[in-house]
């Protein structure tokens, strides 16, 4: 992309040349991104539509100055043919009298713009840069179309296959019960059956997420301002995680008790809340703690989620935040969960203008400290 | 003596289904989770026979490591089935014949494995 390929068409050699000699020495100047600085301009001639046809055939230039007035096939109706073909050409019209019915007809039919003869040097200039500036938007809209593309893609491919290994296990255990493959004492299905149950929360869960994730991504969820004390969001998150961290020793203490009101979505600041709380308790050790520390910053929340539990490397905290990203290790092989929720978490906080840090040590425990705006939250 | 087949495949389930279809046949099964441990078992035990994923962490980890196995004079004699899921998604079924050249393994066995083709397969393999 460093080059813009530009094919001039005029019948006359001398508006030719001097376009071509003007265009030459002409310094692209557009306020673009560097990426697109110091563009170099490959120029073309064509002495005739037919010419130019074949030429584009050949090699399709990004801009082409078309002189309206041709010996045999006209300007406009050249401009028809590469309409039906689709050929994105920023096509800069030259009439030869400054008559708007000729600028508007070429205009219907696929020009970018136009110039009228006799014209500067400057004005030449001035049309050119308009239409490089066009070209440009666009090169950078179709990258970033295509960039989006991709990403989907991946992420479709990665989703099917996170919900077609659950299903494999569970048809897999199904086709072994339908056979009685495993003996005849009941007994010996009880452990498939309760794997299946498993696998079969974890997708339903992983669907869950999935609507949360593209719900927030595209803008369709619905969010309800207003004060939410979030210390009770908290403490219903704590109640939820109760049982499972009871059963295991672990110890959740929250160290506010005054309501602390902030300007939010109560289900998005339960969503953010319930997912530090799970994984503080999902990943901590058994007979460990897990503090969650209020502080007031300015303008800002900071909820500090302090565990015990297994923490992780430097190079696996820096994956986290990416979808699906689950650190496998033997201490996590038996934990249940999609790898989306921090991806949630991670869009969700970007609507309270604020930021997830995490301090964490292999083997010892995690911080995660969550910072979030008071008010004005609606942006 | 029993024969020793290693199961590698990422998904704890999956081992364990195909360990009670192999058990029903009196094989003894061996574990592994990821390449690595394969690796460490191979070198260790006897083993008669690997099932083998395609698909795990990283999407060529299962072609590589039939790629390894089957280059090395130590190993190379010992069968390799591959289990594949790709059928379902590309209609594209792969062939001993016609993909054994670049894919060197035994036989290939879609996903859901099929209890009684794949005792099959193992019976023509190593007995
Ligand atoms: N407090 C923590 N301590 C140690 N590891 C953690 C902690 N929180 C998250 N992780 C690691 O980060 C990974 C991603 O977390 P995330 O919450 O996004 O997904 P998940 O808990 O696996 O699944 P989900 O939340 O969607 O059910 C986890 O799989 C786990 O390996
Ligand atoms: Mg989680």
């Amino acid at each position: 992309m460093e080059s813009i390929k530009v094919l001039i068409v005029d019948d006359e050699p001398g508006m030719r040349l001097g376009t071509q000699r003007v265009l030459k020495k002409h310094k692209i100047d557009v306020d673009i991104e560097s990426e697109y600085q110091g563009l170099e301009l490959i120029i073309d001639l064509a002495e005739s539509g037919e010419e130019a046809r074949e030429k584009i055939l050949a090699d399709k230039p990004d801009i082409m100055i078309l002189d309206h007035k041709l010996p045999g096939i006209q300007g406009v109706d050249l401009l028809d043919e590469l309409k039906t073909d689709k050929t994105d050409i920023h096509t800069i019209m030259v009439t030869a009298y400054a008559s708007i019915e000729v600028a508007i007809s070429a205009t219907k039919r696929g020009a970018f713009d136009f110039l009228a003869k006799p014209f500067t040097p400057d004005e030449l200039k001035h049309t050119f840069n308009k239409a490089v500036k066009h070209l440009v938007l666009k090169w950078k809209a179709d990258k970033l179309a295509e960039e989006k593309k991709q990403i989907r893609f991946e992420f479709i491919s990665v989703l099917a296959h996170e919900l077609k290994s659950p299903l494999a296990a569970v048809e897999g255990y199904l086709r072994i019960i339908d056979k009685r493959m495993a003996g005849d004492e009941l007994s010996g299905y009880d452990k498939m059956i309760k794997r299946s149950m498993t696998r079969l929360e974890g997708m339903r869960k992983m669907i869950f997420d999935i609507l949360d994730l593209t719900r927030i991504e595209s803008g369709k969820m619905k969010r309800e301002l207003k004060q939410v004390d979030i210390i009770e969001v908290l403490k219903d998150s704590i109640d939820s995680v109760s049982p499972d961290a009871d059963q295991r020793g672990i110890h959740i203490h929250l160290n506010r008790e005054e309501p602390l009101f902030i300007d939010g979505d109560q289900t998005e600041l339960e969503i953010i809340s319930n997912n530090f709380m799970t994984n503080g308790v999902k990943y901590n050790k058994d007979n460990g703690s897990l503090n969650i520390n209020l502080k007031e910053a300015d303008d800002f929340i900071i909820i500090d989620f302090i565990d015990t539990g297994i923490g992780m490397t430097e190079e696996n905290k820096n994956r986290l935040f990416g979808e699906f990203v689950r650190i496998k290790s033997d201490e996590t092989k038996n934990i249940t969960g999609s790898g989306l929720g921090l991806s949630i978490v991670k869009k969700l906080v970007g609507f309270y203008n604020g930021s997830v840090e995490v301090k964490t040590v292999l083997g010892e425990g995690s911080v995660f400290s969550v910072k979030l705006k008071k008010g004005d939250n609606n942006g | 003596m029993d024969k020793k087949i290693l199961l590698v495949d990422d998904d704890y389930d999956v081992r364990e289904y195909m360990r009670v279809i192999l058990e029903t046949k009196n094989y003894k099964t061996l574990q592994a989770e990821n390449i690595r441990d394969a690796e460490g078992i191979i070198k260790n035990e006897n083993i008669d026979l690997i099932i083998l994923d395609v698909m795990m962490e990283k999407d060529s980890d299962g072609f590589t490591f039939a790629q390894k196995i089957k280059s090395d004079d130590k190993y190379k004699s010992i069968p390799i089935i591959m289990v594949t899921s790709v059928n379902e998604k590309t209609g594209f079924k792969f062939d001993k014949d016609s993909d054994g050249a670049f894919l060197p393994v035994d036989a290939f066995i879609e996903k859901p494995v099929n209890a009684e083709k794949i005792l099959t397969e193992i019976d023509k393999l190593i007995n």
